[in-house]
């Protein structure tokens, strides 16, 4: 049955029984089992990789679906880990999987990334991305990178198992972006598809790097685009330019605040300032189109976060105080538009606090 | 001066407006960075990095006529 199982593969010329045998013995880590988790996991668990560990502290949400394919309506508000281990289990019993219902910080990546060969990443914010490519710099492990923005995404291979001076994610982009640099899926949208492509991207150059077939994507970075089917191919250099932020050993590592790298200081507006200072400020609704209540009562501009870049011009040195549902999103908003703008500040609690004191 | 492409990747794309720019060539890495810094401000608060000719450039580095730039921002979706 097992041979039945892998006979389209291992009939392959330059892949045959000797690469599923390595796949058999391989021990890969995913991290992030979201939108390009979802795919990874799938092709890793069919291709017959023998010990896969996922790692992620979400539950499914109905906001996931158009993109996460291992969950379905029936899994909503379950741990993500646990569904997709099932799942993945469900297509293959012949693999062992292990799952780790957490968020990968410093002390989980200094523990388990010893147990594997390949670390993916799959996560989907900054702060996650450095420290994982930090424990594989420090830990010399081989990193299998992919992002999404919108409709476009980039995978590049990081081969640091034999070499600790081999390139990483830092040659690229030397310190951590702050968190309004980029926009996540849930503010900027991403098309369903597109961490699928990427996903899928990453499950090849995991099955390569394990197999030897083919030429992986060590130290390049490929970026596709959705809407123009283009990619683009940049070959990687090593940085001569210092990190100011890349801790030197595993001691440091631990103490090194990665979210806290990811974050600008905004300033907050409370309710009872703005009201009394709100004639001298433009208020900038920074929430979709249909998220309600709307401002009927006050004077404000309607721009919804991922169209803001496009306003620049027209908010240049302009004061200003951005206002979302919560009082999340116009952080992220004031934080963007710091330097361009005269005054920004961020209206604290956002809508839900001007609805408790019924002031709309 | 001879025309040259640079490309715009991700969040660039919309800070810039265009997938792609024509300029005259500045000269280096680091004549180009300051010549968008001008023509897009708020290029200066984001990160990026810069090709030419398909390989990741250093500071300094001379730009040869006839060249494809690209500026390429970290993604950080998933």
């Amino acid at each position: 049955m097992l041979e039945e199982r892998y006979h389209r593969q291992t009939i392959l010329a330059g892949f045959g029984i000797a690469a599923q045998e390595k796949l058999a013995n391989a021990r890969v880590l995913v991290i992030g089992a979201g939108g390009l988790g979802c795919p990874v996991l799938q092709y890793l668990a069919a291709a017959g990789v023998g010990h896969i560990g996922i790692a992620d502290d979400d539950q499914v949400s109905y906001s996931n679906l158009n993109r996460q394919i291992l969950y379905g309506q029936e899994d909503i508000g379950k741990y993500k880990v646990v569904v997709a281990a099932s799942k993945i289990q469900a297509l293959n019993n012949t693999i062992q999987t292990t799952t780790y219902q957490h968020r990968c910080n410093q002390s989980l990546a200094i523990e388990i990334f010893p147990e594997y060969d390949i670390i993916v990443d799959a996560t989907d914010n900054f702060a996650s991305r450095y420290l994982i490519n930090d424990a594989c710099v420090l830990m010399q492990k081989t990193l299998v990178f992919g992002a999404v923005s919108k409709y476009e995404g980039q995978v590049a291979v990081f081969d640091l198992s034999q070499n600790k001076e081999g390139i990483h994610y830092r040659d690229l982009f030397s310190d951590p972006p702050k968190n309004e640099e980029a926009l996540s899926c849930s503010e900027a949208g991403v098309l369903g598809v597109l961490p699928g492509m990427i996903g899928v991207m990453q499950a090849t150059e995991v099955i390569k790097f394990i197999t030897g077939i083919g030429k992986p994507l060590i130290n390049q970075m490929l970026t596709y685009n959705a809407l123009t089917q283009h990619t683009y191919l940049m070959q990687l250099t090593k940085s001569i330019a210092p990190s100011a932020t890349m801790p030197n050993d595993l001691a440091s590592y631990l103490h090194t605040d990665y979210p806290g790298l990811c974050e600008t200081a905004v300033n907050e507006m409370r309710i009872q300032e703005w009201l009394q200072q709100k004639e001298d400020l433009i208020l900038v609704d920074i929430r979709e189109e249909d998220e309600m209540p709307r401002l009927v009562s006050f004077q404000h501009l309607s721009i919804p976060l991922n169209t803001l870049l496009q306003h620049q011009e027209t908010l240049q040195n302009k004061e200003l105080v951005f206002i979302c549902q919560t009082g999340v999103r116009s952080k992220k908003a004031a934080a963007m538009m710091k330097n361009i703008c005269h005054n920004v500040y961020s209206l604290q609690g956002g809508v839900n606090e001007l609805l408790k004191k019924e002031i709309i | 001066m001879k025309q040259m492409d640079i490309l715009f990747f991700g969040q660039l794309t919309d800070l810039v407006g265009a997938g792609t720019i024509q300029i005259e060539n500045p000269g280096t890495v680091d004549q180009l960075k300051k010549l968008l810094f001008e023509k897009y401000p708020a290029m200066t608060n984001t990160s990026f990095t810069i090709a030419i000719n398909n390989k990741l450039a250093v500071a300094d580095e001379e730009i040869t006529d006839g060249a494809t730039i690209a500026c390429m921002p970290p993604f950080s979706g998933g």
